[in-house]
């Protein structure tokens, strides 16, 4: 009987063009200097069929590296949507032509993310690290807002851009855009190199939220904060036109991440090897102690929390990136408050 | 073997061999002809609209840096995204949207090519009001369906019999036993 996975993050490649500040990809990390880079249409193809062979997986999210620099890119599309799974995509948005993003929408690709981090190319490019991304973030959303794909803008919100979120969602919505996900600044990957740039306060995060909030209500944009923030640092209810979420303690409900090797992963910011699809069975990988670990253990600063049941310590992962046990909550919760 | 199932195979079958030769043209040049790669896109879109594969997402997960379709409908007790109904046992169909942003649904039952009606009608949620994120929401099977394969679309406006069946919303294969004397 196959183990039912309803949702996977797969990393078709590591190669990106950008070198954004906030990367989060584990092979950016400082430490990470031997890591060889893959990017190979045969094994990401082995790999898929393996998976869907011991897995009930319902839905593909391909992600990277930047997945249209992935070697054959659109017939992995074609053979994931084939086998009958639904399919996004997580993409710079530099990278694919008009005709690309067309393929895709043909394919049926249901949902596509491209981050717009400003309304101008300087702030967007300066996080990105390369000149001219923002300018071609821009052409290909005005190749995708027609299509039947939909298209979800994403901010991540750092000290360089925060304070102009508000325009920036103006921005977004005047592209035609109505669905941005919120991401604020999670330490990891490059972003442990670039932390004292990036990282905000406390009390910057909560005016951020606090401005795109009201923006997005004035704009009528659907907004959610999708990386798991402590709610000690913010408080949902203070943001009511932000939809926030949190990690689910079901391992089967995590966002769990296989790369074009096999290797299991937690989810797309965590380190952690749960163990590889060719070689370890999936009830053994996420019945393992280890995986237990993560629903179990409550770390030591949330003991007595009444909130944690709905918080689970912030994003733990954050906390295995700057090699920190899983009894360490989340690194934002210990960082400046004002 | 009906009419109906008849109908939709064999342009698939046309469609699927084809489909190989391309890809072994493809293969001949060790994936790079654009040219093949093109074709293959092309004859590949048009067998996943022939085959109704599911654009959709069937449940809801929160991630961090990934995001679930809006309007996202879901079908309970999908058997490898068929939908199968003993008439005789059972005339309901029910499902939950995920994420729902519009305020009126329809669903349409077609032949396999779309291209005959047999059912259309307002999709409404079970407490009455399309006025949450997930909606559920039953449908009731009209007694008058044959046995046979049908097409169950999904469109978030008001759809009239004469317009296309094509929604761009996830269409699922509903398998109908109705053996009423």
């Amino acid at each position: 009987m196959k183990y039912s996975l309803p949702r996977i993050a797969f990393e078709i490649t590591s190669v990106c063009n950008l070198k954004c500040k906030y990367c989060y990809n584990i092979w950016k990390a400082p430490e990470a200097e031997e890591f060889k880079h893959f990017n190979s249409y045969s094994q990401a193809l082995k790999t898929l069929k393996h998976l869907f062979k011991v897995a009930d997986v319902q839905h593909v999210t391909f992600t990277g590296g930047e997945p249209f620099l992935a070697e054959r890119f659109p017939e992995i599309v074609l053979f994931t949507r084939l086998k009958n799974k639904s399919v996004s995509i997580i993409s710079n948005g530099t990278m694919a032509k008009p005709e690309d993003y067309k393929t895709m929408s043909d394919l049926g690709v249901s949902l596509i993310e491209i981050p717009i981090l400003a309304d101008n190319a300087t702030q967007h490019d300066t996080l990105t690290g390369i000149k001219g991304s923002w300018q071609k973030v821009v052409d290909s959303v005005k190749s995708i807002v027609p299509l039947k794909m939909q298209l979800v803008a994403v901010i991540v919100i750092t000290k360089i851009n925060y304070a102009d979120i508000d325009k920036t969602l103006q921005f977004i919505h005047n592209q035609g855009i109505r669905r941005v996900m919120l991401n604020r600044f999670n330490i990891g990957g490059a972003g442990i190199v670039h932390q004292d740039e990036l990282n905000l306060t406390h009390r910057e995060l909560n005016l951020a939220y606090q401005k795109a909030s009201e923006a997005g209500k004035n704009l009528g944009l659907s907004l959610s904060s999708n990386v798991c923030t402590p709610l000690c640092v913010v408080n949902p209810q203070h943001f009511p036109n932000i939809r926030f979420s949190s990690c689910s303690p079901k391992v089967e409900k995590r966002p769990l991440t296989i790369d074009i090797l096999g290797n299991l992963r937690f989810c797309n910011h965590s380190p952690s090897i749960l163990g590889n699809i060719f070689t370890d069975s999936l009830e053994k990988m996420l019945h393992s102690e280890k995986a237990q670990l993560w629903s179990n253990l409550v770390p030591e600063y949330c003991t007595n929390c009444e909130l944690y049941s709905k918080c689970m310590a912030g994003c733990r992962a954050a906390s295995e990136q700057l090699r920190l046990s899983l009894n360490h909550v989340d690194p934002l919760v210990l960082y400046k408050s004002t | 073997m009906n009419k109906t199932e008849f109908s939709f195979t064999l342009p698939f079958v046309a469609f699927a061999l084809a489909f190989a030769a391309v890809s072994f043209m493809l293969y001949l040049s060790g994936g790079k002809s654009s040219y093949w790669l093109k074709k293959k896109m092309k004859i590949g879109a048009i067998m996943l609209t022939m085959s109704a594969a599911s654009v959709g997402y069937q449940g809801c997960i929160t991630t961090c840096y990934d995001m679930p379709a809006q309007n996202d409908i879901s079908i309970d007790n999908l058997a490898n995204y068929e939908i199968r109904v003993n008439l005789q046992e059972n005339k309901y169909i029910t499902g939950t949207i995920y994420e729902r942003i519009s305020t009126e649904f329809y669903f349409r039952i077609t032949d396999t090519a779309y291209t005959k009606t047999f059912q259309l009608e307002q999709l409404k949620a079970d407490d009455g009001a399309m006025d949450e994120s997930s909606e559920k929401f039953t449908i009731m099977l009209s007694d008058s369906l044959e046995s046979g394969i049908y097409m169950l679309n999904f469109y978030d406006y008001k759809v009239l019999a004469e317009d296309s069946a094509y929604a761009s919303y996830p269409s699922f294969r509903l398998i109908v036993e109705n053996n009423r004397p």
